[in-house]
């Protein structure tokens, strides 16, 4: 029993240095992918953002949020819009229950560079096989920088708004 | 308590004790809520299948394949290799991890299922690596569990044969699994408390007002900075006593009710509902021994 436990450990072991071999370099080098290529060389500006972000590192005055408008656009007759997210993920595309996975993907693929283009140039795919009358998407990402102060013991947010990223995809 | 009476507990229960908080069905019901719990989550995604499994789903396969690394399989990868179409490989996959998951749920050999469940999960995650987070990693370390643990004893329709070490065995896995929740909380705690804004409330007011965490208003907005200083510090000391406190029997009851209280908050209000409820199975599946011996005390004891 004690060989069989041994054996275990070093299979641990081995799950860990493959997990440390998990480094951006080395992904960076073998894109194989179309999608991810065309944002190694998207404008997009990654300062822009500042990855130390505010919620999670909890180490700044500063948080951030970010909301994702999509919309089905058809030029012709604005009537035909369709909303898909406003103010938030893609919630209506899937059950409730799962609407959280989706909009924290949305979230992250914000956050990542690589993933900006190949993820809206992914929904934009399935929307317009899922939708196929229509031949527009209009994408707005935008930023909810917020800065928290201490007014008489109590906190007050003050917030400024950027767009981070704005653009069609069109068929 | 004394130093003394710290050290000695942790000595005597965690190391040594290898029987306390320990049930003979404990790791089958181990692998029962496992099993159930992965079907219902696995099922509400097979009702978005369009979104997250297709290859021209939301995020597609060339994005999810060209993000896993080469030593994660990728299910186009396995299309390519036989020459399928690459749904055909998604739903067999998914076929198999169903398949796999039922076995193991009425123990049909439960670590042969276990592995296949590890195995497809893996795959089915690295579809949906950009969907992921917390409990997928903790519903993997649970499989991964269960490929080594003895589950298929007892609660399961075709048993195996007992051995002689089979009940000491039993033990230190229970003992690996408490020790791992206790890991993962430790590791939660201490980050926590290296963060000022847990601290000052900063923290827990940030989570009340972002609209993309907190889906559910729950904390009153515009309360004194010292009501959401108290939360924070009550989070961080939770987290971070849990666990020695777990072990107290004068604690134990009342920690694994606040951390409960936790998850389930975490699962209502943070729209979080499956990682909320596998935290609750671990902890209940870890410590239940314990709190029903506890309370049988509790009855029994009319001093108290």
């Amino acid at each position: 029993m004690i060989k069989a436990y041994k054996i275990t450990f070093r299979i641990i072991l081995l799950i860990v240095l493959l997990s440390v071999m998990k480094v951006s370099v080395w992904v960076d080098k073998n894109i194989d992918c179309y999608a991810l290529s065309v944002t190694q060389s998207f404008i997009f500006r990654v300062t822009r953002l500042n990855w130390q972000y505010g919620f999670f590192t909890s180490k700044s005055n500063n948080y951030q949020f970010i909301k994702s408008d999509i919309s089905l656009v058809d030029p012709t007759n604005t009537s035909r819009n369709i909303i898909i997210a406003k103010d938030s993920g893609l919630d209506k595309l899937v059950l409730p229950i799962n609407a959280v996975r989706v909009n924290s993907s949305i979230q992250q693929m914000v956050r990542d560079t690589l993933y900006l283009e190949a993820g809206s140039r992914s929904i934009a795919l399935y929307l317009f096989k899922n939708f196929p009358s229509y031949r527009n998407i209009d994408f707005s990402i935008q930023t909810y920088n917020r800065k928290i102060k201490v007014d008489q013991s109590r906190f007050k947010l003050t917030t400024k708004l950027d767009t981070l990223f704005n653009r069609r995809i069109s068929y | 308590m004394n130093s003394y009476t710290i050290k000695s507990v942790l000595k005597d229960n965690v190391f040594y004790n290898i029987t306390y908080c320990y049930n003979a069905n404990q790791l089958e019901i181990f692998r029962i809520l496992v099993a159930l719990f992965a079907i219902i989550s696995m099922y509400t995604l097979v009702l978005d299948y369009d979104v997250f499994f297709a290859p021209d789903g939301i995020v597609n396969w060339e994005v999810s394949n060209a993000n896993a690394l080469w030593f994660e399989c990728h299910p186009q990868k396995i299309a390519d290799l036989l020459s399928v179409p690459p749904q055909y490989v998604m739903i067999t996959i998914l076929a198999l991890y169903f398949a796999a998951l039922i076995a193991l749920l009425l123990g049909i050999y439960t670590r042969l299922s276990a592995i296949v469940c590890l195995i497809t999960f893996t795959l089915i995650t690295n579809v949906m690596s950009s969907f992921a987070f917390g409990v997928d990693i903790y519903q993997s370390v649970c499989f991964f569990f269960l490929t080594i643990f003895p589950t298929g004893y007892s609660l399961s329709l075709i048993k195996k044969d007992n051995y002689p070490n089979l009940n000491e065995v039993k033990q230190i896995c229970i003992r690996v699994l408490q020790l791992y929740l206790i890991i993962t909380y430790i590791s939660a705690g201490f980050e926590k408390a290296f963060m000022l804004n847990w601290w000052n409330g900063r923290f827990i007011y940030f989570l009340s007002n972002d609209p993309t965490i907190m889906t559910t208003s729950f904390f009153p907005k515009d309360q004194n900075s010292l009501f959401y200083m108290f939360f924070g510090i009550m989070v961080v000391f939770i987290e971070s006593l849990y666990f020695m406190l777990v072990w107290f029997k004068k604690t134990q009851l009342y920690i694994l009710i606040i951390i409960i209280s936790m998850h389930l908050f975490i699962a209502l209000f943070m729209d979080l509902l499956f990682f909320g409820l596998l935290l609750i199975i671990l902890n209940i599946v870890c410590w239940y021994p314990a709190i029903f011996t506890n309370l049988k005390i509790k009855e029994n004891d009319k001093s108290i």
